[in-house]
């Protein structure tokens, strides 16, 4: 069965070497992944009324981002049947329950240490979903990132040359 | 242009006299019915004047008052005429208008701003013509009134028609000369200008892009064949140098027949790789002579393409070290098929590669390789000198060398030349570096789509 896993992304390259790291370290189960950003609406009706979920995702996700995401279905063809990114838009207890129980979230991934960048309106969903407890509330998969640092420009060499050069030829 | 001002001219002319046949038309009608529906009235006082005048007491003339208002300076006649239509008798008529009058029947008319409506009666033996003559108020000055106004009204909507016309006008041909100033600057010797697309909107925008299009495919066919020459040079030297390196070796003393043999290997060997290179270069002085610019492009697959670009830059120095980071390969293969050259891919790879490891200290490259959705991403990293951030707009100007280079030998033509053959591939070929700390050339290439 394909399980759904939320995988936590402030729309940075950087931020797909969780799902790099949580991919490379799982077994072999076909995985569904939602890259999930938090992201407050604010109280303004007018952005309430014209807030969109696809025309605010394609303004957040920029180009090396979508072919970080791509590069990493494509390596992981067999394993990742769909990836895709949403928001969670409130910190209510109650929404976060019912989104995790809509989703059909089998499994949160954690990372151990990752500094998401944030924007003016984004929250913490790592922090939020460490601390709510809810009955039923899907498995926390924690994954290492290591002790590479990170890149300090966005770009898409983060995602090679990782763990002191692993090569698989020279 | 001239044609399209005469098009311009003709629409103008077209809602010129539809605005002055409209007018005319509105006019025409009013005036129309406010002349038919006078007579009528002026009719219906006649007839009651008649009746009156041969019937009634002539002097009760106030009784029809009560019923119908006065017309403006209206006056009743009544004319006796006889058989040779000569006026025998009249009592206000101007005698005058009495050609207008028909003798026999009804008739309207008009004398200035006086209506006239006349009727023939016969009575005991005698012709007469009873009439009445009135202002029309409505025409004077209502009507008068409507006409100044639809005339103003003309002379605006005309003055407004051309005015709107011509700054329609402006405003479509004023992108099209600024079009045409931009292309105009664009010659031989700046050919890396481009049409600033972003100022253009719509169908501009589109023949701004085919146009940056077109120039990127003449600027890279441009430059590939200014610089053949410096290219061929370029490619050619390093293996007659090694060529040449390992002869004068082998000649210096004498030697084994096996070293003598190793030495030959070698120089076979290096030969080869002359062989590789020469049939690459040639491939690329075609450029530009093939229909659509296409080289007989066939699938390659850019996996053994990289592998095979190191082996070349070992080849020439042994000191290169090149660190390989096949982990993001992609699980479908058919993902790493481009469409291309296997020889001039091998000479564009070859030539970053080995700058990425003529400029570390540690004489290393990384290189890494990736596949997303509809291309393959090549990145090759090192961490050598660097580029200073001011320079690096100029480095794939062909002979350009950064101004930290000056203890490393080149010419400044492998990037150039490689980021040529990219073009050449429909991909793209992008630098960052920091200075002191490392460059990162990143290439993208579209995959192979079968058609």
């Amino acid at each position: 069965m394909i399980q759904r896993v939320l995988i936590p992304t402030d729309f940075t390259v950087n931020s797909l070497r969780i799902v790099l790291e949580y991919l490379e370290n799982s077994g072999n189960q076909q995985v569904e992944l939602v890259l999930t950003c938090g992201y407050n609406l604010g109280e303004s009706i007018s952005f309430l009324l014209g807030f969109t979920l696809d025309d605010h995702l394609a303004e957040m996700q920029n180009g090396d981002f979508l072919k970080g995401c791509e590069i990493i279905k494509s390596r992981f063809k067999d394993k990742v049947v769909e990836m895709y990114a949403d928001f969670m838009i409130s910190k209510n207890r109650r929404y976060v329950r019912n989104y995790l129980k809509g989703c059909q979230i089998a499994h949160i991934v954690v990372p151990d240490t990752f500094e998401f960048q944030h924007t003016k309106n984004s929250f913490d969903v790592v922090e939020l979903l460490k601390t709510t407890v809810l009955p039923n509330m899907p498995a926390i998969t924690p994954v290492c990132m290591g002790e590479d640092g990170l890149q300090t420009q966005d770009t898409l060499d983060g995602f090679f040359f990782r763990k002191k050069w692993r090569f698989t030829y020279e | 242009m001239r044609s399209y001002n005469k098009t311009l001219y003709a629409l103008i002319a077209i809602l010129v006299i539809y605005t002055v046949s409209f007018v005319a038309f509105i006019m025409y009608s009013i005036t129309n019915f406010a002349f038919s529906d006078f007579y009528k009235r002026l009719d219906l006082r006649r007839d009651l004047a008649a009746e009156r005048m041969l019937n009634g007491n002539a002097n009760q003339k106030d009784w029809s008052l009560s019923y119908l208002e006065e017309l403006n300076n209206q006056h009743e006649f009544i004319v006796e005429f006889d058989e040779q239509t000569d006026i025998v008798n009249s009592s206000g008529f101007n005698v005058s208008l009495w050609e207008n009058v028909n003798k026999q029947g009804e008739a309207n008319f008009k004398e200035g701003n006086t209506f006239y409506s006349t009727k023939f009666y016969q009575q005991e033996g005698k012709n007469y013509i009873v009439g009445v003559s009135a202002e029309n108020y409505f025409y004077t000055h209502h009507l008068r009134y409507l006409q100044n106004l639809l005339l103003i009204a003309l002379l605006l909507g005309v003055l407004f028609v051309v005015v709107v016309s011509l700054l329609v006008k402006r405003s479509f041909i004023k992108p099209i000369h600024g079009l045409i100033d931009e292309v105009k600057k664009i010659g031989s010797e700046n050919l890396y200008l481009r049409l600033s697309e972003d100022k253009y909107k719509g169908v501009l925008h589109k023949l701004a892009n085919t146009f940056n299009g077109m120039l990127n495919r003449v600027e890279t066919s441009f430059e590939t064949q200014k610089n053949f020459i410096s290219n061929a040079s370029h490619e050619l030297n390093t293996p007659l140098t090694s060529i040449i390196g390992i002869a004068d070796l082998a000649l210096s003393k004498d030697r084994t027949i096996e070293q003598y043999k190793d030495a030959m290997q070698k120089i076979v060997d290096a030969a080869g790789n002359l062989e590789k290179k020469t049939s690459a270069l040639l491939l690329l002085a075609r450029t530009g002579y093939e229909r659509n610019n296409k080289l007989n492009f066939k699938p390659v697959r850019i996996d053994q393409i990289i592998m095979d670009a190191e082996m070349t830059v070992k080849a020439i120095n042994e000191r290169f070290h090149i660190k390989t980071d096949f982990s993001m390969l992609p699980d479908d293969s058919m993902k790493l098929k481009v469409n291309g050259l296997a020889p001039l891919l091998q000479l564009a790879i070859s030539n970053v590669v080995s700058n990425a490891c003529k400029y570390s200290p540690d004489h290393t490259a990384y290189v890494a390789l990736g596949a997303f959705e509809n291309g393959v991403l090549i990145l090759i990293k090192d961490e050598g000198i660097g580029i200073p951030e001011k320079e690096i707009s100029y480095i794939y100007d062909p002979y350009f060398r950064a101004s930290n280079t000056q203890h490393f030998s080149g010419y400044g033509i492998g990037l150039p030349l490689a980021r040529n053959i990219i073009k050449m591939h429909d991909g793209e070929l992008s630098i960052t570096s920091s200075l002191g700390k490392g460059t990162t050339v990143r290439i993208e290439l579209p995959t192979f789509t079968p058609i």
